[in-house]
């Protein structure tokens, strides 16, 4: 082996990622050659001394500030709940409203022709049926996950 | 605020002791937010690490931390176990530390040598020029461009395989090797240099 082959194969002989040939070849090469013996040693030393570097220590800081995080986001997302059960509670509302208007007036002999509108019936049940269970399946799935959270 | 995280830091003491990561994974995906503490606990360390190796400054590292750890708090959902947790996170660090690099203007390098004083009893003049050293070394590891920084202290600080690297960096594995060899030569400049010696002599 010459120096050129031994210097370009070191930097892999020293991540352990060549054959037992070639490391064999490669220390027979060293036992020859004292130019790269002292080129082995000096990157041997160097990576140990990289590998004893401590780790750069993390702010104290990091900790509190990741929870302090995922604590403001749930809270705004828990904040997302009010309004659509308050939609849903006003579309209950407003619901109520129409039928108490329909019975009053069929009480007092006369007749609101909106109601016998099939289309309109039917898009009011739709808004109160979908505000009222999207605010309902949000409002179970939040509690469940986040409970603990609150 | 402060409250309830002073609560949720004692009662992360009471957690079991043995509780095993996947447990704790399976707990935190399920929305409980002690079980994602100690693993932020467990992994802070080396996910601001990695950020800072890409990065190159406290700061932005400070900030892709916190980011990773919130991102994988949203999708741990996702989180399947076909890689190693720590593998999974270190991917989202990454990710987020190159956004960090790639939507700011470059800052500068942190000037960073901390203070190391592990040995003590060790002789004031040995533990002074041990600590230079270490300052050198940290000075000229952060002067590297980051592709060969995030290689090197990945592979030789944080104790990962070319094939974890290749992973989580997303470039093949004979690319990490190229950038941990050359970083590795550079790195060997740049201490010749800062040091004003001879490269025979380190
Ligand atoms: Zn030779």
């Amino acid at each position: 082996m010459k120096c050129e082959q031994a210097r370009g194969m070191m930097h892999a002989i020293l991540d352990g990622s060549h054959s037992d040939a070639e490391i064999n070849a490669y220390r027979h090469h060293l036992c020859e050659c004292e130019q790269c013996r002292c080129e082995d040693q000096r990157w041997r030393s160097l990576i140990t001394e990289i590998e004893a570097l401590p780790l750069w220590k993390e702010p104290a800081s990091l900790l509190p500030a990741v929870m302090n995080s995922l604590s403001t986001e749930t809270q705004e997302e828990e904040s997302k709940i009010g309004p659509v059960l308050l939609f849903g509670f006003f579309a209950f509302l407003v619901y109520h409203l129409l039928s108490s208007l329909k019975t009053l007036s069929a009480n007092a002999g006369g007749d609101i022709e909106l109601f016998h509108n099939p289309v309109f019936m039917y898009l009011a049940w739709i808004i109160v049926g979908l505000a009222f269970s999207a605010g309902l399946i949000y409002f179970l799935m939040r509690k469940k996950a986040h409970v603990k959270f609150l | 605020m402060v409250i309830r995280n002073r609560l949720l830091f004692d009662e992360v003491k009471h957690l079991p002791l043995i509780e095993t990561e996947t447990e704790l994974i399976k707990r935190a995906s399920e929305g409980n937010p002690e079980a994602f503490e100690v693993l932020v606990q467990r992994y802070q360390k080396y996910v601001y690490n990695l950020a800072l190796s890409v990065i190159g400054n406290r700061d932005e590292a400070f900030d892709a931390a916190q980011e990773t750890f919130i991102r994988a708090w949203r999708s741990l959902k996702d989180f399947r176990g076909d890689a190693r947790f720590s593998t999974w996170i270190y991917r989202i660090a990454y990710r987020v530390s190159l956004t960090v690099v790639a939507r700011k203007r470059p800052l500068p390098i942190d000037d960073l040598p901390e203070p190391i004083c592990e040995d003590a009893s060790a002789n004031p003049e040995e533990a002074a020029e041990n600590d230079y050293r270490q300052a050198l070394l940290r000075r000229a590891i952060m002067n590297l461009a980051p592709a060969y920084r995030t290689a090197l202290i990945l592979y030789h600080l944080e104790d990962l395989s070319y094939e974890e690297i290749a992973s989580i960096t997303g470039v093949p594995i004979g690319t990490v090797r190229t950038h941990l060899h050359r970083g590795r030569n550079y790195l060997k400049r740049e201490i010749v240099r800062l040091s004003g010696g001879d490269e025979n002599e380190m």
